[in-house]
């Protein structure tokens, strides 16, 4: 059996603006290569954040799961800091074929609002999640403004870098002095 | 088997005539204490007394439920191997006794055939484990092994067959709607579409559809390729669940069959494979596409299986009595995280400590003999050979381990090097053996292609005359393997035993080495110039002091003989 039709019926239904805070769509022709979008929800550090998801769907699928993984970087105990690698289980051994990407992207914005520290898949983020939460929350907060928010401390290393830093030292910079932009750039500057 | 904390220890010599072998049951109580708490904690519920009506003797040959662990009926085997234990049985065989035992549950808990399967898995085989559980609360023991819906379901359709009977109350389970299947098919009057949740698919027609007890319908053609893609992926689809997310029902033969009928043979497989896997009494042969079983009662022992794979049956590792199994685990682990460390100390050549040549180890012998300067020294520690003769009165003085190290250093880094050397110690004296071992392996099969020589052509020498030599070298083999293994159990000894329990232990394999030595330069030399008289008495006296070390670590190290 393919799975062609059921994937564009599903994508028909999970288009941009369906009205659920996450759609996929394909990254080019090829309907097995999808880009997720999941918006963090409210009252969550991950709040006013847009992650964007890559999404490969197997030959198998439904059969087989949908392989899923952070391209926007984020700060939570059941994904990888590093390479955005998902510890989930319905996107494993929990997969059914009556789930859809869909219901997949929700269980991922769920996962979200609720992490499973016992579970993890990044240990140094677990750790700081259970041993110091306000410290997580402020990081998590942290990443979410710099790597998901296109408005707001996206600006700042905008300003910085249009003052001739590279973006990666200016990131650095804000980073290390609390996001305050003058004292970035006088760090950047060796004052 | 690693749930089992016991420290069972494998002898391998329990069939020795020793007329004191009986004193061995004290050291054991470790492990019959595990055995008479799993028998008391089993008998509780009898099965054949819960107020269940309908159950009672429903199988009078039903074994007693007092052993704990599923064991295979006794007229399966041959009369001449029933006390054979651990013995071997080729896989197919098993078969009927799977299907033997699952009858025996078909009918104890009047549960349709195709739900037997699962629940036997879930409880690991041990019927008398699914058996307390069931009885205890039917309804959640049928859940947990996802069975529960196809266990009702039967029962409705017996309950409809016998309308006036109503004593059960209802369940959720009777009152919900039961979709079209194959064998029930909706009415003809409500030609309803269906949709199939998987392909979405909603143009299909009831006969087109299929469910499991669960009634969660989809179409023919995704069950196909549901199922088909479970058992592509191997032994853990037995464990597969109804496509429906979050529905816990066990998918069994009878879809199987039904929905992807070529590959039932393949399912059949996996089910049986899964009985060796999860009985506690049975261990498959590590042998290379080996299918033969052991199967044991006694839950310990080493077998030797027809293809030539020698193991143990509580780990299946190769047999490694003087250590228990839980040890060697822990050491073969430990072996694997240092052997980066390890190995530097491990190149196969050295250079002669007097004259500085290279030289190969190729023999099994640890007596090296520098062919350059005739300098006589030890493999493991470089020390002139004769420092390990019984002339100096120090016999084979290599196995003990001497912290020579400043130990006023209290150091967390001097600590951590110490331990390391310890580690060391051990894992050298180890790997030397563990090469030998497999030198006097690579010597037997000589010797046997020699035989064979032998016995076709009319030499000097006959067949039967090198039939000593066979002997000794499998024995060599032997020694081998026990004092690698010495050194693990050695290394997982207390350092700091006040007891002389770790000094006796070490007399008796500082002997078992000498000897050991011994045997292998004598067997080492050509057939002309062979002592043969020797090698005969030698292998003797290594018998008999393999047999002695393993006997006293079997008496618990108390007993000096
Ligand atoms: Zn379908
Ligand atoms: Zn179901
Ligand atoms: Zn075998
Ligand atoms: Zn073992
Ligand atoms: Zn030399
Ligand atoms: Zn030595």
């Amino acid at each position: 059996m393919s799975s062609d039709p059921r994937i564009r019926k599903e994508l028909k239904e999970c288009g941009p603006d369906n009205g659920s805070g996450v759609f996929a769509v394909p990254v080019g022709d090829d309907i097995h290569d999808l880009r997720g979008e999941i918006l963090g929800s409210e009252d969550t550090p991950f709040q006013g954040g847009i992650f964007n998801i890559e999404i490969k769907v197997p030959v198998q699928y439904p059969f087989e799961p949908p392989k899923m993984r952070f391209i926007t970087k984020i700060w939570h105990p059941n994904i990888s800091s590093q390479t955005g690698a998902i510890c989930l289980d319905i996107l494993k051994d929990q997969w059914s074929p009556a789930l859809t990407i869909k219901t997949a992207l929700l269980s991922l914005q769920a996962l979200l609002c609720a992490a499973e520290p016992t579970d993890p898949q990044d240990a140094v983020v677990a750790e700081m999640y259970i041993k110091n939460r306000v410290e997580y929350d402020r990081k998590a907060k942290e990443w979410t403004d710099t790597y998901a928010n296109p408005s707001v401390n996206s600006g700042k290393i905008q300003r910085v870098v249009e003052m001739g830093f590279e973006k990666e030292k200016a990131v650095k910079a804000l980073e290390e002095n609390e996001w305050d932009e003058e004292k970035a750039v006088n760090a950047l500057l060796g004052m | 088997m690693s749930e089992s904390d016991s420290e069972e220890i494998e002898y391998q010599y329990s069939d020795d005539s020793d007329s004191d072998a009986e004193e061995t049951a004290a050291p054991q109580e470790d492990s019959g204490d595990e055995e008479r708490k799993e028998e008391s904690k089993d008998e509780k519920p009898n099965p054949l007394k819960t107020p269940s009506g309908k159950h009672t003797n429903a199988n009078p040959n039903a074994p007693p439920t007092g052993s704990s662990r599923f064991s295979l009926s006794p007229d399966y085997s041959s009369p001449s191997s029933s006390t054979e234990d651990p013995r071997l049985v080729p896989s197919s065989s098993l078969k009927g006794e799977m299907l033997n035992v699952l009858e025996e549950i078909i009918e104890m808990l009047s549960i349709p055939e195709e739900a037997a399967g699962a629940l036997m898995r879930c409880f690991k085989w041990n019927k008398e484990k699914l058996i307390a559980s069931y009885f205890d609360d039917p309804e959640r023991c049928l859940q947990k092994a996802g069975v529960l819906k196809r266990v009702r379901m039967l029962e409705d359709r017996q309950d409809a067959s016998a309308p006036t009977k109503t004593s059960r109350p209802l369940t959720p389970s009777r009152t919900s709607p039961r979709t079209a299947t194959r064998s029930t098919p909706l009415p003809p009057s409500s030609p309803l579409p269906q949709t199939c949740l998987i392909c979405c698919d909603d143009d299909l027609t009831p006969s087109e559809m299929y469910s499991m007890p669960c009634s969660h319908s989809f179409c023919c053609d995704c069950w196909s390729g549901f199922l088909g893609n479970k058992i592509d992926e191997g032994p853990s689809c037995v464990y597969a669940k109804c496509p429906q997310a979050g529905c816990e029902e066990i998918v069994s033969g009878e879809e199987v069959k039904a929905m992807a009928p070529s590959k039932i043979s393949q399912w059949d497989k996996y089910e049986l494979r899964s009985f060796v896997d999860l009985n506690k009494n049975t261990r498959w042969c590590p042998g290379t596409d080996c299918t033969m079983v052991a199967i044991t009662k006694a839950g310990v022992g080493d077998v030797k299986c027809s293809c030539g794979t020698s193991f143990c049956v509580k780990c299946g590792e190769e047999p490694h009595t003087p250590v228990v199994c839980k040890d060697l685990s822990l050491w073969l682990e430990k072996c694997q995280n240092e052997s980066e460390t390890a190995n530097w100390i491990l190149a196969n050549t050295k250079k002669c400590p007097k004259c500085a040549t290279r030289i190969e180890k190729n023999q099994g012998c640890n007596h090296m003999v520098c062919q350059q300067c005739k300098h006589e020294f030890c493999w493991i520690c470089v020390q002139p050979w004769e420092d390990h003769g019984a002339n100096t009165g120090g016999y084979y003085k290599c196995n003990k381990f001497s912290d020579k190290s400043n130990s006023d250093d209290q150091s967390d880094a001097a600590k951590a090097q110490r331990e390391l050397d310890r580690y060391l110690h051990y894992y050298q004296r180890y790997h030397a053996h563990s090469q030998a071992q497999k030198f006097a392996k690579k010597q037997l099969q000589q010797t046997e292609q020699r035989m064979v020589q032998l016995q076709d052509g009319s030499a000097h020498t006959s067949w039967i005359d090198v039939q000593f030599l066979k002997t000794a070298t499998e024995q060599l083999v032997e020694c081998r393997r026990v004092l690698k293994y010495t050194y693990t159990f050695a290394y997982y000894l207390d350092p700091s035993d006040k007891t002389g329990k770790k000094e006796r232990f070490e007399h008796h394999q500082e002997m078992l080495e000498k000897f050991t030595e011994n045997l292998s330069e004598l067997s080492e030399q050509s057939l002309d110039k062979m002592d043969r008289t020797g090698v005969v008495n030698m292998t003797r006296v290594v018998d008999r002091f393999v047999k002695n070390l393993c006997k006293y670590v079997e008496d618990g190290m108390e007993i000096e003989d």
